[in-house]
């Protein structure tokens, strides 16, 4: 356990200090800033850019969430995958984890402990940017009109995990950070493509990413993301077992 | 050498049976030692120290101790990133040293640094070795020759020797030679011979050579050393035969 303690309190230095953190958290508060304010204010910027051109409605609360919904789960998430493609290779590649292993750090641990700060920044970004988004949607739109807001956000926010755990395996299996990250984007998109097959649609964690918007115009409810939801919970615990388990015979 | 080791045994047990118990008393620098480059030096011993599960205050205390017999005190503060190679070795000494270890060891620990390094490094090593257990492994036979109470000469995992300097020296008396040649002699000389060491000296080529009887009617007897030694033991030795 001292070992985890110890890991994970580098891990955070680390990332506080090659500024790993502080992009991330930039790129997803200015989206989550950015989200309300470009729902807003595009028609008006449009239009000042095309005089002939007329907007067929007035933008509402519900697009600032399309884009933070479309801004977060694309490159948000992706922003987060490519940044911690290195979390292992770099340390292969230097040969640091060699010591620590030799000093009782447990290679389960190593991972454990990968995840979890990865997993920790990601939900301080995460739910930042949610947190912008909400208040500037708030001030902009008084009488926004919406279902289920935190439902919403947290079923893309578990999503997240999904992502971390299958980057996990990537980043054990493959020594560069190039091919983890290609090794995460490929399964991502399998996952979403598994979604047009209709008997498992419903089940699929794709779900979670791309009918939030819905919930929360009312267009779907919240049971209809219970099982993508615990499907979700299920692939990103079996996942970071996976990744532990490869780890174990890895060479280091 | 996988195939010749099948266990390895701490004070008679099994190092999988001991748990945790056998790391505590293993201090390890390996070769190719790499930190992280966004850590400074204390820093990475403060993590070091953590991961072994050592009490803080006794840690803070153990590193400046440690930054002072390896020379870094004035350093711990700098990145290991602007350390030099041979201030990286002594990080990497310093934390192998940490917890206080029984046994100490050290794959090749003073390759590719300068000669000051060395020395620096090789007295660190020494004033250790006075109470505890340090297993060095190094090509540089001129590092164990001072510092190593016990040499072993090991090839393809076998142990082909394990003696003092002084028993490996004795070994060789009457075996190395100094033979004076022409720069030309020398280029059909060496195909046959053991050559241990070649200087020009007054445009003749003073040759050290290894062989049990005389070489030449020039040949005079030299004085051996380890490296001598240890060119002798792998050219020579009937277990070397047929290799």
């Amino acid at each position: 356990m001292s070992g985890y303690i110890a890991f994970v309190k580098k891990e955070f230095t680390e990332n506080m200090k090659n500024y790993r953190f502080f992009i991330l958290f930039a790129v997803f508060l200015i989206f989550g800033i950015m989200s309300a304010f470009l729902a807003k204010f595009t028609p008006e910027i449009l239009s000042a850019l095309a005089t002939d051109m007329k907007m067929a409605s007035e933008p509402v609360a519900l697009d600032a969430w399309k884009q933070f919904y479309k801004n977060i789960s694309g490159v948000g998430f992706s922003a987060f995958i490519i940044l911690y493609g290195s979390c292992l290779s770099g340390e292969y590649s230097k040969g640091t984890l060699v010591l620590m292993v030799t000093k009782g750090l447990s290679r389960k641990a190593v991972i454990l402990a990968k995840y979890t700060v990865a997993a920790v920044l990601m939900t301080i970004c995460y739910w930042v940017s949610f947190t912008a988004t909400y208040g500037y949607t708030a001030f902009l739109w008084h009488d926004t009109g919406l279902f289920h807001v935190a439902i919403a956000a947290f079923v893309l926010w578990l999503v997240g995990f999904l992502y971390l755990s299958i980057l996990m395996i990537g980043c054990v299996i493959f020594r560069q950070t190039f091919t983890s990250i290609l090794f995460t984007g490929g399964v991502v998109a399998v996952i979403s493509l598994s979604g047009i097959i209709e008997p498992i649609a419903e089940f699929n964690p794709f779900i979670l990413t791309s009918k939030n918007v819905d919930l929360l115009s009312g267009e779907a409810v919240p049971s209809d993301f219970m099982m993508p939801a615990l499907l979700s919970v299920a692939m990103s615990i079996l996942g970071l077992l996976i990744a532990m388990k490869l780890f174990h015979k890895k060479q280091l | 050498m996988g195939s010749l080791i099948r266990r390895i045994l701490y004070n008679g047990r099994n190092i999988h049976d001991t748990g945790d118990e056998y790391r505590a008393k293993i201090g390890y620098l390996p070769q190719d030692v790499s930190f992280y480059n966004d850590f400074t030096g204390r820093d990475y011993l403060e993590y070091s120290a953590a991961l072994k599960g050592m009490e803080k205050s006794y840690a803070k205390k153990r590193i400046e101790e440690l930054a002072y017999r390896v020379g870094l005190q004035e350093d711990l503060k700098r990145h290991c990133s602007a350390y030099s190679g041979g201030m990286q070795r002594r990080l990497g000494i310093a934390q192998a040293l940490l917890d206080n270890p029984e046994i100490l060891i050290l794959d090749e620990p003073t390759s590719g640094l300068d000669p000051f390094e060395r020395i620096k490094f090789r007295n660190i090593i020494s004033a250790y070795s006075k109470d505890r257990l340090v297993l060095l492994s190094t090509h540089i036979v001129s590092d164990v020759e001072q510092i190593a109470a016990q040499i072993m000469m090991m090839e393809y995992g076998v142990i082909h020797h394990m003696h003092r300097s002084e028993e490996y020296i004795k070994m060789m008396a009457g075996k190395v030679w100094l033979v004076e040649m022409s720069a030309e002699e020398l280029v059909e000389y060496q195909k046959q011979a053991v050559i241990s060491n070649v200087a020009a000296k007054d445009g003749f080529m003073v040759v050290r050579v290894i062989s049990e009887s005389r070489p030449g009617d020039n040949a005079v007897q030299a004085v051996p050393s380890l490296e001598d030694a240890y060119l002798y033991i792998f050219h020579f030795l009937p277990e070397r035969a047929g290799r």
